[in-house]
């Protein structure tokens, strides 16, 4: 792997870097919110997985400018960052976005009920009922 | 009892167990960074994805479907479905919001708090004041200028969202400022419905489920079409993600049981 | 008629969207559009089998928007559904469940609390648009849409009966949505190297791929991540709290059809995707099927274990329900005819014979507030209709003729002597041992009584009520019936099934000799 080809792959790096810090802190955590936390941490690392595919140098955001006489320009596709991933990417926000409402909601009912986030409290309590 | 798996619910996590999971961690980063090299390159405007499916959108995706955004082209147009699941995603989780933190008591309308005495002080009620028309026209631009800028629906149902929250937060909990939960889930109700009719609509004439040029609007100009049945869409989408965020967000502050 | 793969999803999904809105206004009506519209969804899942299997190739593919790829230069543009025999039968299989979960349902929600009873019908109704969308489309992506409404509706549903099941949902939550990451990770090595996300699409850009250590990886990602879903063993674990404290009103549902969608998802993965004859694909996918057998025959063995050691009956179920869908797991590894149709005829029994179990232990519940296995005692005799449901259902997983799971089991084994791995017959008899093993112990207590009389130990589950009659709602007997009698039918015609429409199942290459 020559040095070349490193500067080229360094956003999977990271994504690899930021995969593995969420799975570590929703493993290592002893507090629920700080594992949905480090979901939210994965999820991103996906994220910024497919935006690194998409993107092309010197290309511009995939929205058609118009030129001088207000219709819009056709444009080459090499001019352009590739807009699938970035479709599927907004999809992927959305559920990441809903997946921790609901585990916020999830662990507002359980603060509610066992009055703290921390596991040890949680099977403390559990075991008493 | 539940049962034990290190650091998930267990008994708080071992050094030991830290360990183990730190090296299998490291193991399954070195091999996705040993697969990366067959990776194309970050910026190749010549790789693999970049020239299959994705150039026809951008060189065709205007003249198809009259969206100068390939972005909205290919979320409301191409892959309109994926987008569709997308807000039911959405509708889901506003209802788990409420099958979990809300009870059928809470549903009515709550007090309206005492308007002397509001929740911020009176610089923060003015500010909102100030604030809450500009975000809703925003908000409206956003959901409408999807077309030729960045936006859409989802962009534009959050910023419709943030103003009914701003005002919940600055004039408290009871101030509904007549969007209470009940009327948010019949909006967001309607623009999913929205959605799934756009789409139902065209196989009554003979199109395919979710073909906007089937909508029996009075346009002859088939990219025109689809760009109306494109705002459509969005439309449902936006009114969703409002309602759907007010609900989960009215959900979170709601009383205690 | 020529629309029926959109109605499919269509019909659930817009009558999801408008039933809460109905329930604020008379939750009756809620709940009749909910049930027209599941059995109108059925109707359009077994017309759409039918169709598919008259057209060339018993291939029907619908694609959204009109962007066929076929009017647009043979490049897949568009989102598509594709019905085949398999996709189609499952796909009646699930509007089928469901519509008998709302009918059983009924009795159990209180329809008094209006907007609780319309949201839980939503949620019902977005849960089996998730499964169908997971069943019959055609596109990587899509599938992952689906596969999160399926999961996120899953997690609501789980977490409404009180503390116990909110954490096992919240824990469900986070290992669900490290699948679901892992899967999308994978997807997009997928995608980087061939540029599409349409399954028929990418087999053939796959197979011109060269870079095996990255289609391995991603294969592995991928597998990974419905192995999770599938709760096999060692990912099994979030699986057995989430049966035991669901509400028992949709448990039968979610343990009778989820692994099964996503045991098909696997199957297409290696046998439509990666199998193109000679490719590095195939022979990356070849090894990582072999190393799934390895972990699916533990996973077998491991879970009948686990089911021994068991109190309570829904979670002896739940780690019941791990060993199953690993021996349709080792059925889709072995990967030769007789085995394939074992994995199929399984999924099939056991998706019948589970809810079956789940929804007589539910009716145990209803009449009797006994979990544990202790307080069953003679319930059998008390609850005889449920009792005979029980036993049946229990008899099919263990495997005992003439029910579908004897032949299931019959079929695997041929298929693992045929291949002469050892290793695997060994691990489907020891499983179906074992499985006997705490089947029978229930059946016992639900009959004979414990052997020392008294039966009655101070542990969680409650103490039982006393009652005289079976006295159960008909909805609630009806679809616990319906469910042994196709148990036992699978079992009967499992030649015609097999002959008629299993036969068609299998991908290119292998061949059934009858």
């Amino acid at each position: 792997m020559t040095i070349n080809m490193v500067y080229g792959h360094l956003e999977y790096y990271l994504v690899a870097i930021l995969l593995v810090m969420g799975l570590y802190g929703m493993i290592a955590s002893t507090n629920l919110m700080r594992k949905v936390m480090a979901m939210n941490i994965m999820q991103v690392a996906v994220i910024v997985f497919f935006i690194s595919l998409a993107s092309k140098q010197g290309a511009m955001a995939p929205v058609l400018p118009l030129d001088e006489n207000h219709h819009v320009k056709s444009v080459l596709a090499h001019e352009v960052v590739n807009p699938l991933p970035h479709a599927l990417m907004l999809t992927a926000i959305v559920v990441s976005v809903a997946t921790t409402g609901l585990a916020l909601a999830l662990l507002i009912r359980i603060n509610r009920h066992f009055g703290s986030l921390e596991e040890s409290v949680i099977l403390e309590k559990m075991v008493k009922e | 009892m539940t049962e034990r798996i290190p650091g998930v619910l267990g008994e708080g996590v071992s050094t030991r167990t830290r360990w183990a999971s730190l090296v299998l961690l490291g193991l399954f980063g070195a091999l996705m960074i040993a697969a990366s090299p067959g990776l194309p390159r970050v910026g190749d405007a010549n790789s693999v994805p970049a020239n299959h499916v994705a150039d026809y959108y951008i060189e065709k995706g205007y003249e198809q479907t009259g969206v100068p955004n390939i972005v909205t082209a290919v979320l409301a147009d191409y892959r309109g479905y994926d987008t569709m699941g997308e807000t039911t995603v959405i509708f889901v989780a506003g209802l788990s919001c409420l099958l979990i933190l809300g009870t059928q008591r809470t549903l009515r309308r709550v007090e309206e708090l005492d308007l002397d005495s509001p929740f911020g002080s009176v610089v923060l009620d003015l500010g909102c004041r100030l604030l809450v028309p500009f975000i809703l026209l925003f908000a409206l631009y956003v959901v409408f200028h999807g077309h030729s800028s960045p936006g859409g629906g989802f962009q534009g149902g959050t910023f419709l969202a943030a103003a009914a929250i701003l005002i919940r937060l600055v004039r408290g909990k009871g101030e509904s400022w007549g969007f209470s939960r009940r009327q948010a889930l019949i909006v967001a109700s309607i623009g999913g419905s929205l959605y799934v009719w756009i789409g139902i609509i065209p196989m009554f004439y003979g199109k395919q489920f979710l073909d906007y040029s089937g909508l029996p609007l009075a346009v002859t100009d088939i990219p025109h079409l689809r760009a109306y049945g494109t705002l459509g869409i969005e439309l449902g989408v936006a009114l969703t993600v409002m309602g759907v965020l007010i609900i989960i967000f009215d959900c979170l502050l709601g009383k205690e049981e | 008629m020529r629309h029926l793969p959109a109605l499919i999803i269509a019909i659930p999904l817009a009558s999801a969207w408008i039933v809460p809105l109905t329930s604020l206004v008379s939750a009756w009506l809620a709940r009749l559009i909910s049930i027209t519209a599941l059995m109108f969804t059925t109707l359009a899942c077994y017309g759409s089998l039918k169709h598919a299997m008259t057209l060339p190739g018993m291939r029907w593919s619908y694609t959204f928007g009109g962007w066929e790829a076929s009017s647009h230069g043979g490049i897949p543009i568009g989102i598509e559904h594709v019905i085949d025999p398999v996709s189609g039968a499952l796909a009646t299989l699930v509007a089928a469940l469901a519509l008998l979960t709302v009918l059983y349902s009924g009795p159990q929600i209180p329809l008094r609390r209006q907007v609780r009873s319309g949201v839980y019908h939503g949620l019902l109704l977005t849960l089996t648009t998730g499964l169908l969308g997971m069943t019959i489309t055609g596109d990587l992506f899509n599938l992952y849409v689906f596969l999160e409404i399926t999961a996120l509706s899953a997690y609501a549903l789980l977490a409404k009966t009180g503390n116990r099941a909110t954490l096992a949902s919240l824990r469900y939550i986070l290992v669900g949505t490290v699948a679901a990451t892992f899967y999308l990770i994978g997807l997009g090595h997928l995608y980087a190297v061939t540029g599409t996300l349409n399954m028929a699409d990418l087999s053939v850009r796959l197979s011109q791929v060269q870079d095996s250590r990255l289609i391995g990886f991603a294969l592995i990602l991928i597998t990974l991540a419905l192995l999770t879903k599938m709760a096999v063993f060692p990912f099994h674990s979030w699986q057995s709290d989430v049966y035991t404290y669901a509400p028992p009103m949709v448990i039968p549902f979610i343990a009778g059809t989820m692994s099964k969608v996503v045991a098909y998802t696997l199957f297409r993965l290696f046998y439509t995707i990666c199998f193109v004859d000679g490719s590095v694909a195939h022979h990356v996918a070849r090894q990582v099927l072999d190393v799934v057998g390895v972990v699916a025959a533990i996973s077998l063995v491991a879970g009948s274990v686990l089911a021994i050691a068991q109190k309570d009956v829904r979670r002896m179920l739940a780690y019941s329900s791990t060993s199953q869908i690993s021996a349709v797991a080792l059925g889709l590894a072995i990967g030769n005819a007789s085995a394939l149709i074992g994995a199929f005829t399984l999924a099939a029994n056991h998706a019948f014979a589970k809810a079956c179990l789940f929804v007589a232990v539910g009716n145990f519940h209803h009449r009797s507030g006994a979990q544990n296995i202790e307080y069953l005692d003679r319930l059998g005799i008390r609850m005889p209709l449920t009792g005979i449901a029980f036993t049946i259902a229990a008899l099919s997983i263990m495997g005992l003729p003439p029910t579908g799971g004897f032949f299931g089991k019959w079929y695997l084994l041929s298929g693992a002597v045929e291949k002469r791995a050892w290793g695997y017959v060994l691990a489907i008899v020891v499983g179906s041992l074992l499985s006997a093993v705490y089947f029978a112990r229930v059946i016992e207590r639900l009959y004979v009584g414990s052997f020392d009389g008294t039966g009655h130990s101070p542990s969680r589950g409650g103490t039982p009520r006393k009652f005289s009659k079976e006295n159960l709602p008909f909805l609630m007997v009806a679809p616990m019936a319906i469910l042994v009698i196709f148990t036992i039918l699978v079992g009967f015609y499992n030649y015609d099934l097999v002959s008629g429409l299993l036969q068609y199942m299998l991908p290119a290459g292998v061949e059934w000799k009858s």
